[in-house]
Formats: C-alpha cells, structure tokens, sequence
C-alpha cells in the first residue's frame, strides 16, 4: 500500500520535476530575452544607405565595383554589424547641376 | 517612406553637392562624398557633409610648392568654371600669394555641355599671348583633353612651356587602357598629380582582386579607393551608433507641412532623428583602409594628406616624387616621413629629374616678353648744356651722347631684347629739372 503510495508520489513528483524544470527554463529564456533587448535595443535585420553618384564617368564606374565589393565585404564580415545587412541603394546622378539637383530633390523624397 | 535611408555615400559632383547638401542638413542625413573636392564644401555650412576623399585645397598647396620649388613667380590657370574649378583656382590663388607667386591669368572655360573646339580655340590664343608659360590646368577629363589638344595644335606643348595638371588626368591614366598615341603626344612633359594612398598588403590584395574582376578593362583609380573606404565607415559608424543605443526613426519635417498640393509631395520627406548622433559616430571613425588610416581631423578632413607627383613621357607616366602636407615634397613616400619630426625647410625638398615638355629636361624659364606688353620707356632730358652726355637729333626722335652708348651696349650684353621706347622731356631753352621730370612719372603724368 505504503509501496503504491511512495509509487504514486514518485510519478507525481517527477512529472512536478518535469514541470519545474520546464517552468524555470521559461523564467531562464525570458530573463535572457530582456536581457538581450534591453542591452542596446533590438537591432535591425536590414539598415539602409544611400548612393549617387555619375555611373557612367571615369571615377564612377570605378566606384560602382568598389561599393559593391564593400558591401559585399562589410557584409561578410562577422565583427562588424553582426546580424544586420547593410544595404546600399545605388542612385545615378548626373555631373550637369540643374539634374543633379532635381534628381537628387527626387532622390530624396524617394528615399529620405 | 519609401525606404529609410540613413547615410548616403556621395556625390560625385562637387557642383551637385553644393545643391543637395542643404537637404542633408534639413533632414540630417549625413552624405559622405568619396569624390568632391572643391576646397569651400568643408565649410561650416555645411554640417552634414563629410568628406571622405582629399581636399582640393591640398592639391593646391602641393602645386603651390611645386612652382616655388622651381622658383617660377607667375602662372596662367586654365580651369572649368563651375564651382570645383573656381573654387580651386581660388585656393591655388591663396596658396601662391603665401610663397609671394600669384596668378597672372586665369582662363574660365564654360562648364555647359554645347562648348565647342573652337570656345576652347579662344580662350587658349589668349593665353599663348600672355607673359606666363606656366600654365596650371584644372578641369573634368573631356574639357581637359580639349584643351590639351587645342593647345598642341596652337604649338604650346613645346618647349619653354610648363604644364601642371590636377588629378583628373590621373584619374583617366589610371583607369583606361593604354590611351592612343596621338593623344599622348598631346600631353608630353605635363606634370601630374595624384592622391596618394600608402602601399600594403591590403590594397595589393584587392588591386588583383580588381583586375580578376574587371578582367584587366577598368584600371583601379585613388577615388575607387576612397568609394570602397567609404562603405566601411559607414558600417563602422552605424555599428558604433547601434552599440551607443541609437535607433532608426523618422519625423515629419514640419517645415515641409506648408508645401501642399505638388505631386512631389514634399511632405513625405522626414528628418533622420539619429543623425546627429551618427554625425558624431563617423566622426569618431578610426580604421585603417585600403587608403590607409582612415581618420577625419578637428577641422572634418580625412587625416595626412599626400600627392604623387607624375610625368608624363613617351607611352606612359612616371611619378617624379610626393608631396605631403607633413614633409613636404620628397622621393621617398609621405609614410617614412611621419615617425620623425617634421622637416620643411627648403634644402629638404627633392624631386627626381624631370623631362619637360618638347623633350626638355632643363628646367624651362617660364616666361617671355608677351606681344601685348608693353615697352621700356626712358625719359631723356633736353640738354642745353654738356650735349655731349645726351642731346636730342635733330628733327628725330632719336638721342645720341655718351650716356645712350653706355646704355645700348649694356642692352646688347643681355640674353634677352629689351623693347624700349625714349621719350625727350624739356622745352630746349634750359636744362629741365630733374626733380621735375621724376614727381611728373610718380603722379603718373604722361611726358608725351
């Protein structure tokens, strides 16, 4: 009897043990969780960047490669922005200054 | 919003940067320019714009010294005139007038897209007639090569003349192929300058990364260099400004609410609430790059500023030296020089040898007598006694005497003419007074 008893109370309390354990790992990752947000705020996935630039010129076609790879490597890179992408947005601009300014207005509102 | 943009890499246009940096500062969206160089865009202005390439305004000061350093007093400056050539000009003025040279000419050419061989024809004539031949060329590759081809028809690449070109021309030696021949020889003896970026390991690995890429059609220019820095700054920043607590969100710009009914709609434009906070952030950045350490001074400019110094010759160029705002100029690189003290003095600066242009390595004049200039002209008084010193031929404008001879024959000793003109002064009947003749030229009277 005394043996059922004892038998009843050891399935009883391991199944308490497996509560338990479940409740305190809740408490765990909920405390880890604030923990990680409160530390800095949650960072983006995606943070976004502008570019302008004249594609078709000497320097800008130069340029265009050189950004990308940049990304690329910025990217790649597991010290710098972990865990967030950084996205440029190319944008051609023209050298004549009434389009640059119209263009980079439109630009703007675009993306600004 | 359509997508929130923090930073914004450029422009590549100093012309369009003037334009779009009051919407950075309305919106306090940081721009990061890796190519407009004009001198006046570091100013206080202009809060928003950082610049992550070189100033003109050292580019300036190396040609400034250029020009003391082979001890010529006076250049001609043929230049684009828009707000990057203008304002470097005006730069290379102030950077002249420290070393007591100056700028005797300057030639605007339009920036406008419909100017014409024969604009061009125009402007350089002119300068052809000038006393200088010295002459500094600062403007975008289609306008530069014009005026070197235009100058090389008119005959002035030969020798005697002394052509010092910004980096523009760099730029395109840099990044094309081999250009053809003929326009090569359009710009024999020219001298060249370049921004420096240190040698490493980095910058090796990426060039051959470069020409993997770009299967050797596209050379690697300094600006490239400077784009590619750039990105990494901003990732930087925006790590750092992250890691400070700051977070991305916009405001509607209120200021903006009254422009209502354009299809632009304009009131969509926000302010960046972090840009202040980024500002700070980019600059405080301090890496190193593929342009070296990458680090902006008190004064908003990228750290150690450096130029090579090239000669063009033959096929190709070859660099004559450096020049660096802390050394100087020299033939060692700018890097050997910032471990020690700074060493200015003039017995410090060197550059290799260089072959002018018309295949000339002594070191040209730079200037002759200009055909619109005026003449040497001596006042001679009418004597009425000791004729023989000086008197007048009758019925002439002529003089002869003892004192003309001494002077003619001291004339015919120099290595150059001496066009002059005599002009008698005195009424024949008695001996004019000296002190007369020398208060009349100071008050500017004329003795005619």
């Amino acid at each position: 009897m005394l043996f059922k008893h004892a038998k009843i109370l050891l399935c009883h309390s391991s199944r308490m043990n497996v509560v338990w354990i479940i409740v305190s790992c809740l408490v765990c990752f909920g405390v880890c969780s604030v923990g990680l947000s409160g530390n800095g705020t949650s960072r983006p996935a995606v943070v976004n960047v502008g570019a302008i630039f004249t594609f078709d010129s000497t320097i800008g076609r130069a340029a265009k490669i050189a950004i990308q790879e940049a990304v690329k490597d910025v990217n790649s890179n597991s010290s710098v922005l972990q865990g967030t992408k950084l996205v440029v947005q190319l944008q051609n601009s023209n050298c004549s200054g009434f389009l640059g300014m119209v263009g980079g207005t439109l630009f703007s509102v675009r993306f600004l | 919003m359509e997508t929130d943009v923090v930073a914004v890499i450029g422009p590549q246009s100093s012309v369009v940067a003037h334009t779009i940096s009051h919407v950075a500062n309305e919106l306090q969206v940081p721009f990061l320019s890796f190519a407009a160089t004009d001198p006046t865009l570091s100013s206080l202005q202009f809060p928003y714009f950082l610049r992550t390439t070189q100033s003109d305004l050292h580019q300036m000061t190396a040609i400034a010294e250029v020009i003391e350093f082979y001890a010529w007093k006076e250049v001609i400056a043929i230049f684009i005139d828009d707000d990057y050539g203008r304002n470097g000009v005006s730069a290379l003025d102030d950077a002249l007038a420290t070393r007591r040279c100056r700028i005797s000419y300057k030639a605007g050419i339009s920036p406008g897209t419909t100017v014409t061989r024969s604009d061009v024809m125009d402007v350089i004539v002119k300068v052809a007639l000038m006393e200088s031949r010295v002459i500094v060329l600062h403007a975008y590759p289609t306008l530069g090569f014009m005026v070197l081809s235009v100058a090389h028809y008119l005959g002035m690449m030969g020798d005697g003349y002394v052509w010092i070109s910004t980096d523009w021309l760099t730029t395109v030696l840099d990044s094309s192929p081999p250009l053809p021949q003929d326009t090569m020889d359009t710009m024999q003896g020219v001298l060249v300058l370049r921004q420096h970026t240190p040698d490493s390991e980095n910058k090796r690995a990426f060039s051959s990364r470069w020409n993997k890429l770009t299967g050797g059609l596209l050379g690697l220019n300094s600006y490239a260099l400077h784009a590619y820095d750039t990105v990494w700054l901003v990732a930087h920043a925006i790590d750092s400004f992250f890691n400070q607590g700051g977070t991305i969100s916009f405001s509607n710009d209120t200021k903006l609410q009254s422009v209502e009914g354009s299809n632009l709609h304009l009131e969509a434009m926000s302010i960046f609430d972090g840009g202040p906070l980024l500002l700070k952030n980019l600059l405080e950045s301090n890496f190193i790059g593929l342009t070296g350490p990458f680090k902006f001074s008190p004064e908003k400019s990228l750290i150690r500023p450096a130029y090579d110094i090239i000669n063009v010759i033959g096929t190709g160029f070859r660099r004559v030296g450096y020049w660096s705002n802390y050394s100087g100029l020299s033939i060692l690189p700018p890097e050997t020089f910032y471990s020690r003290p700074p060493n200015r003095s003039s017995s410090n600066q060197k550059l290799y040898s260089v072959v002018w242009p018309g295949n000339n390595v002594q070191k040209p004049r730079g200037w002759v007598f200009p055909n619109n200039g005026k003449q040497l002209r001596i006042g001679v008084p009418i004597r009425v006694s000791y004729r023989e010193f000086v008197s007048q031929i009758p019925g002439t404008n002529n003089f002869k005497g003892f004192c003309i001879d001494v002077f003619v024959a001291a004339v015919n000793l120099l290595p150059y003419a001496v066009p002059h003109q005599f002009v008698p002064y005195g009424n024949g009947h008695e001996n004019p007074s000296y002190t007369d003749m020398v208060r009349l030229i100071t008050t500017g009277v004329s003795l005619w």
